[in-house]
């Protein structure tokens, strides 16, 4: 019986260590996912446009809240207004995640109620 | 013509030295005041003796006999631009008009007007340019001759685009008899205003004290009639530094009035703005003066309709619930009556074009929109130079300037008006203010990303600087960041903001500020400049100019480290022929490797500075106390790395 009892804590104990490294890993991913997205958004131009963080400038706001990943890479492919259209020679579908992946990750910005110089006060 | 042995034996048999009127047989001017600065009765010295005695070795009898010259034509005409109200002459040195600043200075007392220093007569034209938009009155400013115009020539043209009056002296040596070798024949042409003629309103080469006289007051009338604009008068060195002879009579001024539109025009108009159902205004160049904003607010308000202010100049309060630039995009497209103010591309109001190859061009607006046009652009055009834009079919043309105009087309609304249809317009408040509100919640909102992010985003750090001016009598003289300001800066005066460069000229900036910042300082205003760093690089000499005469600016540095407008251009096609986006578009287009420290810049031409300041937190303080250099009349240069836009 307590072999049986051993082995099952072992067998739930190493699916739990699995588990803990996948997950380790995949927060890694996308934290590396992130971090090149956002060398990718500098280095294919996106921020003259857009803000380094997506806040938009000469271009529209980008994040927080990007819009879906699909969307997203049919409108850097075929953009419908000013914006110049980047074919996969200038800027690859991988690089794309990467981007998205980098916007997602920019987090929401202070509540305007919250900053009194906002209201001229 | 008297020599100076003559006028010293008169001078003699006179007794006194002050107040006594040289009577000659040639020159019957009116009695000059002998001042220390203006009599040459001193005691002559042993050069002076040898002058006046026999003829000296190297000279002939009439070059000793006319040595000294005791009434300058150039005094007359010191005294004729300071009878126009030309309170500062701005100028880089030039010995084409040496004459002539010689006699603003010695003869005129150097006040009123006042010669102002400045390192490139490109600063000196764009110092007026500024001035004038905050003084409403030119100030003048001397070219030297060939070489001083052409680096003046961008800064006359933005001004001749933008509509601003300045007062253009070029020096020149017409004679050619009459110069001496090399630089008076390098520095002289037959016609030196041919250069500019293309961008200025009018110009003349008077050749006696007569026609300068006249020459001037024509000038004055043209520049400041509007459309207004730059006049060129060029001054040969020959007159100016030869005896006057006979004065002419400087006459009071009398202003040409500005033209107005046709009434029949102005009924037909209140009509389609009196029976539209979404009616909209559009103003750009418009308020001249507070009196344009004023009778703006009193039109819009008749009728109840959003106003589209489009920066030219400051035409409509921001805290106003009709100014709703931030919807102009809805308000053109669901428009079906549009009233266009002074507009500088009216065209590009209501039509898109994308930047492809091939291009097409879309409305923006119902296909049913009635256009009416109000301004002075039909009245005066030059070919040459395209900057009058592209050509709009309207509906109702009205050619009048809109300021002068706009009384009699809110008397004509007023009239136009049944109770019944003033019941129905008056209903459009409700909607409209809450309109207003969404809008500024949404600008609010728009501000706050990337706000506490390095490098500083251009909201964050329009919000640092507004909060540090705005319990003070501020003036916002450049381009906005981004448009932050004008949407949530409070800008209900006329001199908070006064439009850009005209002709897109980029180095504007940077004088236009300092010159604003002239104008500003008898109202003991605080000026605030957004200074580009592509701007200042053309010319910065300008901010040893403000520190020199004590000029109040503050100057924010918008750092982004590049020619940002060119570096999009270069993306663009870059990622068009798909290749080199990935950096290629920065070559030739940034200040990258080594940056450039502009607060270093600044303190080298004594100007108080501080920055670069990445870290947004860092603002409020150093902001804090350039403003109170300012105010304590210095100026005051803050380097702030920020954001691409």
């Amino acid at each position: 019986m307590n072999n049986k009892r051993h082995l099952i804590l072992v067998v739930v104990g190493v699916v739990v260590l699995l588990a803990g490294a996948t997950i380790g890993a995949s927060v890694t991913q996308e934290g590396d996912a992130a971090d090149q997205g956002r060398a990718d958004f500098v280095e294919v131009g996106c921020y003259q446009c857009h803000g380094y963080q997506g806040q938009g400038g000469a271009g529209p706001r980008l994040a927080p809240d990007p819009i879906s990943l699909e969307n997203f890479m049919r409108i850097v492919r075929r953009p419908p207004n000013v914006m110049p259209a980047y074919s996969p020679a200038v800027v690859s579908e991988q690089q794309l995640e990467r981007i998205h992946a980098y916007l997602e990750s920019i987090p929401q910005p202070p509540d305007p109620s919250t900053l009194p110089i906002l209201s001229g006060e | 013509m008297k020599t100076r042995r003559d006028f010293l034996k008169g001078v003699a048999v006179a007794g006194t030295v002050s107040g006594v009127a040289a009577e000659t047989e040639a020159n019957t001017a009116p009695a000059q005041v002998q001042t220390a600065s203006t009599m040459s009765a001193l005691p002559p010295s042993s050069y002076v003796e040898a002058m006046e005695a026999d003829v000296p070795e190297g000279y002939t009898e009439a070059q000793a006999a006319h040595y000294f010259v005791q009434n300058a034509t150039s005094d007359f005409m010191a005294d004729v631009v300071r009878s126009l109200g030309i309170d500062y002459i701005a100028s880089n040195p030039g010995s084409s008009h040496r004459g002539f600043q010689e006699s603003i200075v010695n003869h005129g007392g150097n006040r009123s007007p006042e010669w102002l220093t400045c390192l490139h007569e490109e600063s000196s034209v764009a110092m007026g340019h500024g001035y004038a938009k905050i003084a409403y009155k030119p100030m003048a400013m001397a070219c030297h001759s060939t070489v001083g115009l052409q680096h003046a020539s961008m800064a006359i043209y933005n001004a001749f685009c933008d509509r601003v009056p300045l007062i253009v002296f070029g020096g020149n040596h017409l004679d050619a008899a009459d110069r001496r070798p090399g630089a008076e024949w390098s520095h002289a042409a037959q016609d030196p205003s041919k250069l500019v003629r293309d961008f200025i309103k009018w110009d003349d080469t008077p050749v006696s004290a007569q026609h300068f006289v006249e020459s001037m007051h024509r000038a004055y009338k043209i520049a400041t009639t509007p459309p207004m604009g730059p006049v060129v008068i060029i001054l040969d060195g020959h007159l100016q530094e030869k005896e006057l002879g006979n004065a002419p009579t400087i006459p009071d001024f009398t202003p040409t009035t500005p033209p107005q539109g046709e009434i029949g025009a102005l009924r037909e108009a209140a009509r389609l703005l009196v029976d539209a159902e979404r009616p909209v205004i559009l103003a750009d160049k418009m308020a001249r003066t507070p009196a344009g904003m004023s009778r703006l607010v009193e039109l819009a308000e008749a009728l109840q309709v959003p106003v589209v202010d489009r920066g030219g100049r400051m035409n409509f309060p921001n805290d106003h619930y009709l100014a709703q630039a931030g919807r102009g995009g809805q308000l053109i497209r669901e428009a079906d009556v549009i009233l266009g103010l002074e507009m500088f591309d009216f065209w590009g109001a209501v039509n898109s074009m994308r930047d492809l190859v091939h291009r097409e061009s879309t409305p923006r607006t119902r296909s049913d929109v009635k256009l009416i046009s109000l301004g002075v652009n039909d009245l005066f055009i030059k070919a040459n130079y395209q900057y009058f834009q592209r050509f709009l079919p309207v509906d109702l043309s009205i050619g009048g300037d809109a300021e002068a105009t706009l009384p009699s087309l809110t008397e004509e609304v007023r009239r136009a008006m049944s109770d019944a249809r003033r019941s129905r317009i008056a209903e459009r408040e409700t909607g409209l203010r809450t309109s207003y509100r969404e809008m500024i919640n949404q600008a609010r909102q728009r501000a706050t990303y990337g706000w506490n992010q390095s490098p500083v985003s251009t909201a964050r750090l329009s919000m640092e600087v507004y909060r540090q001016i705005k319990d003070h009598d501020w003036s916002l003289v450049s381009r906005t960041m981004s448009g932050v300001p004008r949407r949530l800066w409070k800008m209900n005066q006329h001199h908070q903001f006064i439009g850009g460069p005209g002709g897109g000229g980029v180095g504007y900036g940077a004088p236009s500020s300092v010159g604003a910042a002239l104008a500003n300082r008898e109202h003991g205003r605080l000026t605030v400049s957004f200074q580009a760093d592509g701007d200042i690089n053309y010319a910065p000499g300008v901010f040893w100019t403000a520190a020199h005469h004590g000029i109040p600016l503050l100057s924010v540095m918008h750092n982004n480290r590049a020619y940002h407008q060119e570096v999009m251009h270069l993306q663009r096609i870059a990622t068009r022929r798909q290749r080199g986006a990935d950096g290629g578009a920065k070559v030739g287009n940034t200040f990258e490797d080594p940056y450039i420290d502009y607060a270093t810049l600044a303190k080298s031409y004594s100007v108080w500075s501080t920055g670069p300041i990445s870290d947004p937190d860092q603002l409020e303080p150093a902001l804090k106390r350039a403003v109170d250099v300012v105010a304590n009349g210095e100026p005051a240069l803050v380097d702030v790395v920020c954001q691409p836009r």
